[in-house]
């Protein structure tokens, strides 16, 4: 068994230097006032096995990242030491030296060994369902929960398919529904509600009714003979559409007339006829432009230069301009020429595409329709275009006449009017459309509707089957559950059985006790705590105990559930209870330490008290149980903000003050001779205050020095205890005299430091070291205290060191246990009884009244 | 722990020695470290002589022994001391045992531990004194 070695700790919540808790291997009572940083050696310990500090963790807006530091140090150092070697920290991570060492360190992970006294009552307050997140690591189910763990997935996947499934089987539905005008349904549509709607879109075709949508092809085939019986719709079709695009060609080729191109060509040519030369007016106006605008010096489209004399560019310029307006007349003429071109171009390209039309229209017809006559038009449409697609200069009246005379030629207007007439009259016997509309719509409608309730049915299926898988999932889950419940119940039995076991070493009333944990059947995790109180059998322990039994029962449920945890861990035996102790009433706190040290012995303990007589008491029970060599009792004496938890041992700081006397030869070594007595005497004070009981003047944060106590331990060693102050006169008086040197050269540097003498510095020393003997037991190791009896004696625990009152016999302590045992029922044969006592009592009072 | 905290009249003591009823009351308050009981040595005296009338010389004589090696013997008799016994005596009728056991406690601030009802209740109703009852 591993366990841990040294502790150290640096930078980390109230340590700043490093500071060494040493366990060696034992268990380990820490007492400290509050404040003194004993449980920032518990969060060190947490921090280093888990990462994080659970009450950092727990508390809003704070965490351990941010609050662990120490305030005073940047660097954060934890590191454990483990009896074999193993070692841990905070910066180097683990290194396992054996398999025990690396099952501890797997366990230490999850801190379900530490209790700190503001935890203890968390069971118990929490709700049923943090109860069992609580108690779920604790028992062993990783398997268990595994598998119910897949089974939820699995259900919750089934589940999905089935909503899925539903959605789309609505949507159909909306959409079926849609098509046939219907209502929209809230979920399915029935198979009656579309038989009715399509019998009624079927009665006015006289097809009759639909009974189910299995005889939807039937009534489809029904209309669609009643389609082909009004005759061949698509002839009819075809036959329309040819029809419509005679009527186009002819209204198109209607359009192609040659007048307006003509009289501008005619007005263009008298122009030109007049000018008597080719004239380019674009020529003209872009060589102005650029010779405006470029200040060019040569002649833009053959470069020759001419005089560069702004005057002769603006002499050319007013040549040009004079020139342009002079050809007026004909650029207009021109102008119209090329619109009347482009309008005629757009007419031709327009009649040539209606009579390509018409063509395809006519042969697709498939009766051999003669539409040579329709070649002839875009043929001379073709001639057309060519003679108007000329440049304006190109164009002369003789081509013109040769081209129009040839279009007058074509006649195209009575042979199209001619095929008209003939498919008009095909027309006539052919299926009208407003009669074929309806049932082409209901045909329709009735393949849609197949469509869609084909699609229906496949998702209808589909649904089925999911909705088994899920119920299949469903119960397979149901009874994970149920079995992982029957589990955990049956642990919950032995775990009732150990609660109540280590319940009852604490309180032993009968009428109290019957503690019982039950899984609530209605959630999938949730605990509830029963517990007996006289008659009521079964409530709610919060309902009638106090907070001192209701602690009591929180610290059995933590113990049972850590020894749980250790029948899942053996190798991990670490056990810390942080100050919890002190929140349980003193009637019940000799039980639970004695239910501690004896049934846990074979734990390794960190145990915290802010308490000095419990942490006195707990000396004894360690003894008493048979436990004291397999604990390090350490006390931290004081703390301060830069220095920290002192946990220096009052003997080893003798020793140190003994050899520092041993080798003071010069003054600086002297120096710290006096400086470590007065380390030392105020250890020792601090000591006497508590088990004196003296009185000091009341100081913030109860921080008091030698100059606070010294005074009062004095009078009081000299006035209550004269015992001691006889036998140590000669140490007190002189300490009486020479304590205020620890405020001069102790503490820290200052003038008053350099006038002190060594030989006062040594003797001062001396003083403290001979009044450390006075009153800490080399055996026992404890400083002396009251005894119980007779008033005035001193003593320590084991009784070596004794100062019995002057004249009165010395009296050995006896621990209390012991007194007990000795004097409760010691004279329980004697004839005097409390009866007899009250008769005697009232026959005397009533003598003495008479 | 040397302050006396609870004073010891002779019934709870006589009860705790013959394990009578609350005698489990009387050791769970010595069994606390915290706890210093103590005795007038007027009380233990009316404990003494008791014990000799029905026990003996020998009986009486370890029972003092006994008493001396747990509770503290409080054997105060001076002048303003014995006002408040006299006090007690006077205005409360009790017998003047009683009375001292009632002074102690008033002295010590401390709590009295004791068997007896009939005398020590109207002192309780009066909350004169802070009283622990053993049964």
């Amino acid at each position: 068994m591993v366990g841990i070695e040294i502790l150290e700790v640096e930078g980390f919540r109230g340590i700043g230097p490093r500071r060494v808790l040493s366990f060696e291997g034992k268990s380990v009572l820490l007492f400290g006032e509050n404040g003194t940083g004993k449980t920032s050696f518990v969060d060190a310990l947490e921090m280093l096995f888990t990462g994080e500090v659970t009450p950092l963790e727990r508390a809003q807006g704070l965490s351990t990242s941010q609050h662990g530091k120490n305030i005073c140090r940047k660097r954060t150092v934890i590191k454990a030491t483990l009896t074999d070697g193993s070692e841990v920290s905070l910066e180097n991570g683990q290194t396992p030296e054996t398999p025990t060492a690396e099952n501890y360190l797997a366990a230490a992970v999850q801190p379900r060994y530490i209790l700190r006294r503001r935890q203890i009552l968390d069971f118990i307050e929490n709700p049923p369902k943090d109860r069992y997140e609580m108690l779920e690591p604790f028992l062993p189910l990783g398997e268990v929960m595994n598998i119910e763990q897949a089974l939820r997935d699995a259900a919750k996947a089934a589940k999905s398919e089935c909503d899925e499934a539903r959605e789309r089987m609505l949507t159909l539905a909306r959409r079926i529904a849609g098509a046939l005008g219907i209502p929209t349904p809230g979920q399915d549509i029935s198979e009656s509600t579309v038989c009715q709607a399509i019998s009624s879109l079927l009665k006015s075709t006289g097809i009759g009714t639909l009974r189910s949508i299995s005889e939807l092809e039937t009534a489809r085939s029904s209309v669609d003979g009643k389609l082909k019986s009004l005759g061949d719709f698509e002839e009819a079709n075809h036959i329309r559409n040819i029809l419509s695009a005679v009527e186009t060609l002819i209204k198109t080729l209607s359009d192609v007339h040659m007048a307006p191109l003509v009289s501008p060509l005619q007005e263009m040519w008298r122009f030109q006829r007049d000018v008597g030369a080719a004239f380019f007016e674009d020529v003209l106006e872009r060589g102005l432009k650029w010779i405006r605008a470029e200040e060019l010096d040569f002649c833009p489209l053959c470069g020759t230069r001419w005089d560069t004399k702004p005057r002769d560019r603006n002499a050319l310029v007013k040549r040009i301009e004079s020139e342009l307006r002079e050809m007026k007349g004909l650029i207009a003429s021109r102008r119209c020429v090329i619109d009347a071109q482009r309008m005629l171009i757009d007419k031709i390209n327009a009649a040539n595409a209606a009579s390509n039309s018409l063509k395809v229209l006519l042969e697709g017809l498939g009766r051999g329709e003669d539409v040579s006559h329709l070649d002839r038009i875009v043929a001379s449409l073709g001639s057309l275009r060519d003679i108007t697609q000329c440049r304006p200069d190109e164009m002369s009246p003789d081509k013109l006449h040769v081209v129009t005379d040839a279009w007058d030629d074509v006649r195209w207007e009575p042979s199209l009017r001619e095929l008209a007439q003939r498919y008009e009259q095909v027309s006539a016997s052919l299926p009208k459309l407003e009669d074929v509309e309806p049932l082409t719509r209901l045909y329709g409608l009735l393949g849609q509707i197949q469509e869609l309730w084909g699609e229906r049915e496949s998702v209808l299926k589909t649904l089925e089957e999911a909705t088994r898988d899920h119920e299949v999932k469903r119960r397979a889950l149901l009874r994970a559950e149920e079995a992982r419940k029957e589990v955990v119940q049956e642990l919950f039995k032995k775990l009732d059985k150990e609660i109540n076991n280590l319940y009852k070493r604490i309180d032993s009333d009968p009428e109290r006790g019957n503690i019982r944990l039950e899984l609530r059947e209605a959630t999938r995790g949730g605990v509830r705590l029963w517990k007996k109180f006289y008659d009521h059998d079964g409530s709610d322990p919060r309902a009638y105990e106090n907070d001192a039994r209701l602690d009591c029962l929180g610290l059995s449920i933590f113990l049972a559930l850590r020894r749980f945890y250790r029948d899942e861990h053996s190798d991990f035996n670490l056990l810390v209870l942080d100050d919890v102790l002190t929140s349980i009433d003193t009637q019940h706190t000799v039980a639970v330490a004695e239910l501690i040290l004896k049934e846990f012995a074979d734990y390794q303990i960190l145990l915290t008290t802010h308490d000095r007589i419990w942490y006195e008491h707990l000396r004894d029970i360690q003894a008493r149980c048979g436990v004291k060599s397999r604990f390090v009792n350490k006390a931290i004496h004081n703390w301060t903000l830069t220095e920290g938890p002192d946990l220096s041992e009052p003997d080893d700081e003798s020793s140190h003050l003994e050899r520092l006397i041993a080798d003071a030869s010069s003054p600086e070594s002297v120096q710290d001779a006096a400086g470590a007595a007065g380390r030392l005497l105020e250890h020792i004070l601090q000591e006497m205050r508590y088990s004196l009981r003296l009185s000091v003047q009341a100081k913030r944060e109860e921080r008091y020095g030698i100059g606070e106590i010294w005074p009062s331990f004095y009078k009081k060693a000299q006035g209550r205890y004269p015992g001691l102050y006889q036998k140590c006169q000669g140490t007190l008086d002189a300490l009486n005299i020479r304590w205020p040197i620890r405020n001069w050269v102790g503490a820290h540097f200052n003038d008053w430091a350099s006038r002190v003498g060594n030989q006062d510095g040594l003797n001062f020393a001396r003083s403290v070291g001979a009044l450390f003997k006075c009153v800490f037991c080399d055996e026992c190791r404890r400083f002396i205290q009251p005894s119980m009896a007779p008033a005035g004696q001193l003593s320590c625990r084991c009784g070596h060191l004794l100062y019995p009152v002057p004249g009165k016999e010395a009296v050995k302590p006896v621990s209390r246990e012991d007194l007990v045992k000795a004097s409760a029922g010691a004279f329980k044969d004697a004839r005097l009884d409390t009866e007899l006592y009250l008769r005697w009592k009232r026959e005397e009072a009533v003598a003495e009244s008479n | 722990m040397a302050e006396v905290t609870h004073i010891v009249d002779a019934s709870a003591l006589i009860a705790y020695y013959r394990r009578e009823s609350g005698h489990e009351r009387f050791a769970e308050i010595l069994r606390c470290e915290e706890n210093v009981l103590a005795m007038h040595s007027i009380n233990l005296l009316e404990v003494y002589y008791d014990y000799y009338r029905s026990d003996g010389a020998s009986i009486a004589d370890q029972v003092w022994g006994k008493t001396v090696s747990f509770l503290q013997l409080i054997d105060k008799l001076d002048e303003p001391f014995l006002r408040i016994v006299g006090r007690w005596k006077a205005t409360e009728g009790i017998s003047l045992a009683d009375a001292f056991a009632a002074a102690c406690a008033e002295h010590h601030a401390a709590c009295l531990m004791t068997a007896d009802h009939k005398d020590f209740d109207p002192i309780e109703k009066k909350k004169e004194l802070s009283i622990i009852w053993i049964r």
